[in-house]
């Protein structure tokens, strides 16, 4: 069998914990990574990190009408 | 057709001494035979007839799924009223605004919700009485203006009755047409409007899933999803009862596993988080075994699901996962480890299954084909084929209560609009891309359907979930631009905290 080493690109974090500040980076990096395979007129430009869970029914479906993107936000 | 009381009645007559319900009390699994839920339910009829219940009125059921939640049901939709099921989740505002819209005269629920219908008696309402399970234990008793009453204490006091050839359930009998239940439903838009639903929506649906699904007299289904919910009234209570089958409570979300093994059922019906939280824990116990990787990596993963299905009990056979969309990774993952999952689609309104891939037709990602008699139309389809799915059928609703304006707008040519876009393949196939409602229109008039970009977006293991909204930049005439709300996970991101580190 062929031995295979995965090799992580490492995220420079200096502290023991994540900052809020950082973990929303990862969000929004995470997010750019995530839609770079579709098409560019569906990637969010808008990106809001939100640290309490969405709202939800009781069948676990997201209240949507509850949220609304702040069009004040810089773009992502 | 049937009435949802004659359904009952014919498979207390075929088998009278069969298990319908198996619930366990103070740590003791009971059994509960056909012959007795339908003595118990006459009795709940002639408690509901002496308080001067007639045909129509409304009885609000409100506790969480129970042995009494059953046969109260049964009881009261065997005289013609109609049965409001409330989220035992829900709390002060929302309850006060389903027991007011509905005008209901009688509320069953438990102690447990004490707190909640002593503040609900302070707003407008109808309630005449109020009983409920282990009132008499109550210290202090509740103040008597409230017209609190003892759930047993009246059951024993109609036991004698109901074999009187005047009783109210011997007397009385609902019409095919008769409302069964009235359901709110919010969704995912707003405020509650309760879907009226009639005997011959619910039976139509429960019979044409038993062709789909090939139910059995010898199944046993798993209750854990509350039976408020349309989904779990008709897959998991009705369908059983119309089959001559057995249902099995869980005591609760946690004790679940352990259920499973002491219930042995054949049958779970589910939504894909309970699906998902299995799914997680499946994997963590192939992954912590390093023959169980390398078996699945083999494609012998039918090796592992056998282990799998001796923790679920030993005996399930089939799995139903609805309400929500379900990953369809997930689904061929447990069909290929030999579990059979099958995906279905249907709304409260539609009593409540449309669609579903049957045991020979399976299709994952597909929310299957259209049950016996409902027929599915795409309403003003694209050029690649995406409309509004409508749906008509024996289980379209018959409208919203007292609300004509919401009714006369979900109804379009008699077909009932299910508010979400679809387009139904060259085999009969539904696939759903999203929400009317949600759809964002760009500059270029271009449809985004903001589902699809959430499921990319939630592929990422540190985001928990998301949510893909249109919005309108100020210097934009016209068209949305796509943003998206995210929420990482904490618990993800902490776990591998250790491999950020350069």
């Amino acid at each position: 069998m062929l031995l295979r080493f995965r090799i992580r690109t490492p995220l420079v974090c200096t502290r023991e914990n994540f900052t809020d500040d950082q973990v929303e980076q990862l969000v929004r990096s995470e997010i750019k990574r995530m839609v770079k395979d579709i098409s560019e007129y569906k990637r969010p430009r808008k990106i809001q990190v939100q640290f309490e869970e969405l709202e939800k029914t009781s069948t676990a479906k997201i209240k949507r009408y509850r949220y609304a993107i702040d069009t004040r936000q810089m773009d992502a | 057709m049937r009435t949802i009381k004659q359904v009952l009645k014919d498979s207390a007559a075929e088998r009278p001494d069969a298990t319908v319900v198996r619930h366990k009390v103070n740590g003791q699994w009971v059994e509960v035979s056909y012959r007795q839920l339908l003595m118990r339910a006459a009795q709940v009829s002639q408690i509901l007839a002496d308080a001067g219940i007639r045909p129509g009125d409304r009885v609000a059921l409100y506790r969480e799924n129970s042995a009494d939640w059953i046969e109260t049901y049964f009881g009261i939709i065997s005289i013609g009223a109609v049965a409001v099921p409330i989220d035992a989740k829900l709390q002060g505002q929302e309850v006060a605004h389903i027991l007011t819209d509905s005008q209901a005269r009688v509320l069953f629920s438990s102690v447990e919700f004490y707190r909640v219908i002593e503040r609900l008696m302070g707003h407008q309402h109808h309630i005449e009485a109020i009983v409920l399970r282990d009132a008499s234990r109550m210290q202090p008793p509740p103040p008597p203006h409230l017209g609190i009453v003892d759930y047993e204490e009246l059951m024993a006091g109609a036991s004698e009755k109901v074999d009187a050839p005047d009783s109210a359930f011997g007397r009385i009998d609902p019409e095919e047409e008769s409302i069964a239940s009235l359901i709110y439903t919010s969704g995912t838009t707003g405020r509650p409007k309760g879907a009226m639903l009639t005997h011959r929506n619910f039976v139509s649906n429960a019979e044409a899933a038993m062709q789909c699904v090939n139910v059995q007299r010898t199944d046993n289904f798993l209750l854990v999803l509350p039976l408020h919910h349309a989904f779990a009234f008709t897959a998991n209570l009705l369908l059983p009862v119309a089959a001559g089958a057995e249902i099995s409570l869980i005591e609760s979300l946690r004790t679940m596993g352990e259920n499973m093994a002491e219930t042995k059922p054949t049958v779970l019906i589910a939504v894909p988080l309970l699906l998902e939280k299995l799914d997680a824990r499946i994997q963590a116990a192939i992954d912590k075994s390093k023959v169980g990787g390398l078996l699945v990596k083999m494609g012998l993963g039918k090796i592992i699901a056998g282990k799998i299905i001796a923790k679920l009990g030993g005996r399930i056979r089939l799995i139903v996962s609805g309400a929500a969309p379900c990953d369809p990774d997930l689904l061929r993952r447990w069909n290929k480890m030999g579990l059979t999952v099958r995906e279905g689609y249907g709304l409260t309104e539609t009593a409540p299954v449309l669609t579903i891939n049957t045991l020979e037709r399976n299709k994952p990602g597909t929310v299957g084909i259209a049950m016996p008699g409902i027929e599915l139309t795409i309403v003003d389809p694209n050029e690649q084929g995406i409309g509004e799915v409508a749906a008509r059928g024996d289980n379209v609703m018959f409208g919203y209560f007292n609300n004509k304006e919401a009714t006369d707008e979900i109804f379009r040519d008699g077909a009932l609009l299910t508010g979400d876009l679809g387009f139904i393949d060259d085999e009969g196939f539904l696939t759903i891309t999203g929400r009317k409602k949600n759809l964002i229109v760009n500059r270029e008039g271009k449809n985004i359907y903001p589902e699809e970009v959430e499921s990319y977006i939630n592929k990422s293991p540190y985001i928990l979930e998301s949510v893909v909204l249109g919005y309108r930049d100020p210097l934009d005439k016209a068209g949305e631009r796509v943003g998206v709300i995210a929420v990482p996970d904490q618990d993800a991101i902490s776990l591998h905290k250790g491999k950020f580190y350069g």
